[in-house]
């Protein structure tokens, strides 16, 4: 099928989102709760585009990473209405985290150099996207969820300090766009959320990797043994090429 | 509608309630309910253990339990007065009524008195809004609610109610 | 007496049965039993009759019914056969009404309903103005019928739609129907139900779901909790259509859980259908099964959304998901579902009963049937009303609602809940409908109608749906959590004196996002009552501003407390007063110390002699 963005007529296939046409087609769209690899959420908006259906259709405000494609849908990334959305976000985003990074840079890119807005009183870097929530799910653990809901919501372990299902991953720190979860790395030692895991040495180099939580964890759920987990990201890949070769060479 | 808070948490209690629905994530909320029911709030190791039976994340069901305002993981006073704050009790005052029990009790809404007597509570509409404004006592509705018929309602559980009853 | 009812032509012969053995020169006291009667202490008032019977040995049935509607006149009693209507009665009253009006036929004039504004008195029930402007398709059932009685819903027509749809038509002759009548979702949005049903039925996917909503959340409507605890079987008739329609095996009907009493009356009611037949496998002898589950709220506004309410009946935090895919496609547990409210359920029985042509005759072009209001706030009879869509906001305020209290000048109806918003005086005459509401800058919403007078300030409601939405809001996206966190502080700033001409204008600037880019209805709509109150009453937001006056006299900040000299010196205040702000001798003149006052209003409610003014 066929959907015109910005003036451009883009072949899609029925399973992808308009984020995801425009991402492959150059087009630039801001996202913060959006990660490769999670399921698409929602919550922060930036990503939402005018779209209107068969060209005469009411213009609609969707975001881009749910809306799925439909045929003849004409979609406008960048209109003045839209960058006034995602300018006036960014500004309520920077009176709640003043502090974090990647919300400063963004809002700089949208023209908004401080916030308009009455700044939180203790603010931290947390924007509330959910993308730890959901990293630690589809890691298995869940170990971590959002308290209480609303203005009020905080992203926490249960009861706030149970850290028993935490495994160590890391993929929490690791995805947060703003920095806002604390993670340290010292040798084999890892930091989080209040609990210091020991990392096993990759059986090849012996850099630390996966914590021995995680390395059992997956174990667990893959039925595999802990040790098939043991390889870092780099000996991984080299094993893995070296493997593709040998087959190649075939 | 009695109320009394649990000095010990009987774990026990709970098997009659988790018998009485499948051990399904979907069972969660009627669960909660019916625990908060027999404890008068969720104590932790009642969260634990309802985690454990219905075989969801601990972090599942506390997230949740944090969600909805119906649960509340504090202990909560033997007696519960409930003001209404939907529009219709809003617009006839309501507001009035929370800081008169505020005043008389000494805590804020949402909060236990320390001797455990009296939990101010809020709500958004009971939908009795022909009676507005309405506050609940322990079960009891009180429409077109005034502060000299708290007082009354509240003799007995707040300490200032009796003492200004009879000035 | 809880046989199965085996087929169509037996539910008829007990019907015929059930009609046969009703006396209709029996003498019968019907004791509302509402949640607003029973909180004026309609159970005792029941009681009291029910001994009082007993103990005289004379034949008189005592009946609870739910909820008439007049709920600020509780306990309601009618007298049967004279239909005579007493209101405000108390067990006190029971030895005299056997007495007189059941053994003679006399009527107690002091009970009688009394005009507030004309003073003149009304006999019948349905002489009453309350009640004779009204069109009481839906409500008409909760005055006749005990809720906790299967029996009494099939004696007056129950379940006979059910009967001859599942006798004569097909599932998608039903959906034809529903479509033909016209019947558009009560919850809020308007949605063709029939459309819904249709697209539903179409949909892959099995099983598939029907649900009930009865999270009736908007602060200010209480219809759906009175029909289910007036009508639970009307409901639950409507439901058993329905998955007959879309092809459904399994029900749940989501109530909140501040309602106590309607859990228990539907609960009762869901039992008695299984137990006859009516809810189950083969339903009356067909081939054809469903059946029912009650599922609590817990407390959280957001789950009258449809996806949130979904995601809350799974048993996860009652987030909502961006639409599509709608629930009518991928609902409960990814299956197709059709979630109706309590209202829109209860309409269907009615239009497969006498007709979709009958039903599409009552209202609008584009609106059909009636709709029931809440009415409550600053008029003089409160309570629930129902009317043709089409009726005029005047028509419901001033000839059924009597009236603004206290003899004071209206200012605005608050219609639609948080999601609607304020209309004028210069709006009484909008014919009300879905369209006509929603171009006013407003919603039909579930159908909350609050009236407000001179002594409402417009700035302070908007600030009290703001914080309300805000305390609701479930976090999820941006726009919503904090957008209304930064509107609550800006309202907050007006209605405190902080603000200036631009506090207003980030406001305007601010609501658009809030409505553009929020996930849900809730975020969507949250502006309306800001936008509508500044759209019809500005000047009021201007003399905050500008002034650092309240002009209703009600934002705290703005105002002060003096005593004039209507005061006899009484004392009262000065006992009460919780700052010991008031000072004076025993009849003398007092005075409130500015300073010392934290305009808690106390020294204004307890004067007798209206001698505390605020301005």
């Amino acid at each position: 099928m066929i959907v015109n963005i910005n003036g451009r007529d883009l072949l899609a296939s029925p399973e992808e989102t308009l984020l995801q046409v425009a991402r492959r087609n150059g087009i630039p769209i801001p996202t913060l709760c959006e990660h490769a690899g999670l399921e698409p959420w929602g919550g922060c908006r930036l990503c939402v585009v005018e779209m209107t259906r068969g060209g005469t259709g009411p213009v609609r405000v969707v975001p881009s990473c749910l809306q799925p494609v439909e045929d003849g849908l004409r979609v406008e990334t960048h209109t003045p209405r839209i960058l006034r959305i995602r300018a006036v976000l960014l500004d309520l985003l920077l009176a709640r985290t003043p502090d974090a990074r990647r919300i400063q840079e963004l809002a700089l890119e949208h023209g908004v150099k401080r916030t308009s807005f009455v700044p939180r009183r203790d603010p931290d870097k947390c924007i509330l996207c959910n993308i730890c929530v959901r990293a630690c799910a589809a890691v298995g653990a869940d170990a971590l969820g959002t308290a209480g809901r609303g203005a009020a919501g905080r992203i926490s372990l249960p009861f706030g300090d149970d850290a028993s299902a935490c495994v160590g991953c890391g993929a929490c720190a690791l995805s947060c766009p703003t920095g806002a979860i604390e993670m340290t790395d010292r040798g084999s030692e890892r930091r989080i959320w209040g609990r210091t895991f020991q990392r096993l040495p990759c059986p090849s180099c012996g850099a630390p990797t996966l914590t021995r939580e995680h390395a059992a964890h997956l174990a667990g759920r893959s039925g595999l043994p802990a040790e098939s987990f043991g390889a870092c990201e780099r000996c991984r890949r080299e094993q893995a090429s070296r493997l593709f070769l040998d087959l190649v060479g075939k | 509608m009695s109320a009394t808070v649990e000095p010990t948490c009987d774990l026990t209690k709970l098997d009659p309630i988790l018998a009485r629905y499948p051990a399904e994530r979907r069972s969660l909320v009627m669960v909660l309910q019916d625990a908060q029911k027999t404890y008068q709030y969720l104590p932790r190791p009642v969260l634990e253990r309802i985690a454990e039976a219905l075989k969801v994340p601990r972090s599942h069901v506390y997230h949740l339990a944090t969600f909805y305002k119906a649960f509340s993981l504090e202990p909560r006073g033997r007696h519960i007065c409930t003001v209404c704050l939907g529009t219709a009790c809003h617009v006839r005052g309501a507001l009035r009524l929370v800081e008169h029990v505020e005043r008389r009790a000494g805590i804020k809404a949402g909060a236990t008195t320390p001797d455990l007597e009296l939990t101010l509570e809020t709500v958004n509409c009971v939908g009795a809004c022909a009676l507005g404004p309405v506050v609940i006592v322990d079960g009891e509705y009180v429409g077109s609610a005034t502060t000299t018929k708290l007082d009354k309602a509240l003799k007995g559980i707040v300490k200032g109610a009796v003492e200004e009853q009879q000035a | 007496m809880t046989r199965r009812i085996t087929d169509a032509a037996h539910l008829e012969r007990l019907r015929a049965e059930l009609q046969a053995a009703r006396d209709p020169a029996r003498s019968a006291i019907a004791v509302c039993a509402g949640t607003g009667c029973v909180a004026y202490g309609s159970r005792k008032l029941a009681a009291a009759f029910r001994d009082a019977v007993t103990a005289r040995r004379v034949d008189v049935e005592v009946r609870a019914t739910g909820c008439h509607g007049f709920c600020e006149r509780g306990p309601l009693v009618v007298v049967f056969p004279s239909r005579i209507f007493y209101q405000r009665v108390q067990p006190a009253d029971v030895e005299e009404i056997l007495d007189r009006t059941v053994a003679k036929g006399e009527v107690i004039d002091r009970l009688l309903y009394a005009d507030p504004t004309t003073g003149r008195k009304y006999v019948h029930e349905d002489e009453v103005p309350f009640y004779a402007h009204q069109h009481r398709l839906i409500l008409g059932f909760n005055g006749k019928i005990d809720p906790e009685s299967l029996d009494d819903y099939v004696a007056n027509g129950g379940y006979r739609a059910l009967a001859r749809t599942l006798t004569s038509m097909l599932p998608e002759q039903v959906i034809e129907a529903v479509t033909k009548a016209g019947l558009r979702g009560r919850g809020g949005a308007g949605f063709p139900t029939g459309r819904k049903w249709a697209l539903c039925r179409q949909a892959l996917g099995n099983p598939k779901y029907v649900v009930c909503n009865a999270d009736e959340g908007d602060p200010g409507a209480f219809m759906d909790r009175s029909v289910l605890e007036g009508n639970p079987h009307g409901v639950i008739e409507g439901m058993i259509l329905g998955a007959y329609a879309i092809g459904a095996h399994e029900g749940y009907v989501y109530v909140r859980n501040e309602y106590p009493l309607a859990v228990e009356r539907l609960s009762l009611a869901v039992e008695a259908a299984r137990a006859r037949g009516l809810l189950g496998n083969n339903i009356l002898g067909r081939d054809f099964s469903f059946d029912i589950q009650i599922t609590r709220g817990a407390g959280a506004f957001v789950c009258g959304e449809e996806t949130a309410l979904i995601g809350s009946v799974e048993g996860n935090r009652g987030q909502p998901r961006f639409r599509p895919p709608y629930p009518a496609q991928s609902g409960l547990w990814g299956k197709p579902t059709v979630i109706n409210n309590v209202e829109t359920w209860v309409n269907v029985p009615l239009i497969l009963d006498r007709g979709p042509d009958w039903y599409a005759g009552i209202g609008t072009a584009g609106s059909k049937g009636t709709k029931i209001f809440s009415l409550v706030g600053k008029v003089n009879n409160t309570g629930l009303v129902e009317v043709p869509m089409g009726a005029t906001l005047r028509h419901i305020v001033f000839e059924i609602g009597g009236g603004i209290r206290d003899g004071r000048a209206f200012k605005a109806v608050q219609t639609g809940g948080p999601s609607g918003g304020c209309l004028p005086a210069e709006k009484l005459d909008l014919q009300i409908d879905f369209e006509s509401l929603t171009a006013a800058g407003s919603m039909m919403g579930s159908g909350g109608m609050i009236v407000m007078d001179d002594r409402t300030c417009m700035v302070d409601v908007a600030r009290y749906f703001i914080d309300f939405l805000l305390e609701e809001s479930c976090g999820k996206c941006v726009p919503c959590r904090e957008g209304l966190t930064q509107m609550s502080h800006l309202l907050h700033a007006i209605t405190e004196g902080r603000a200036t001409d631009e506090t207003l204008a980030s406001l305007e600037a601010l609501a658009p996002v809030v409505q553009d880019a929020s996930l849900c209805a809730l975020g969507q709509t949250a502006p309306n009552p800001v936008l509508s109150t500044i759209k019809y009453f500005r000047d009021e937001y201007l003399a905050h501003i500008r002034d650092r006056r309240c002009p209703a006299a009600v934002c705290k900040s703005l105002i002060t407390y003096t005593i004039n000299d209507k005061c006899t010196g009484c004392m009262v205040c000065a006992r009460q007063c919780p700052e010991h702000a008031i000072t004076g001798e025993r009849k003398k003149l007092h005075v409130i110390d500015p300073a010392k006052c934290t305009r808690c209003g106390i020294c204004h409610s307890v004067c007798k002699f209206d001698a505390v003014d605020v301005r």
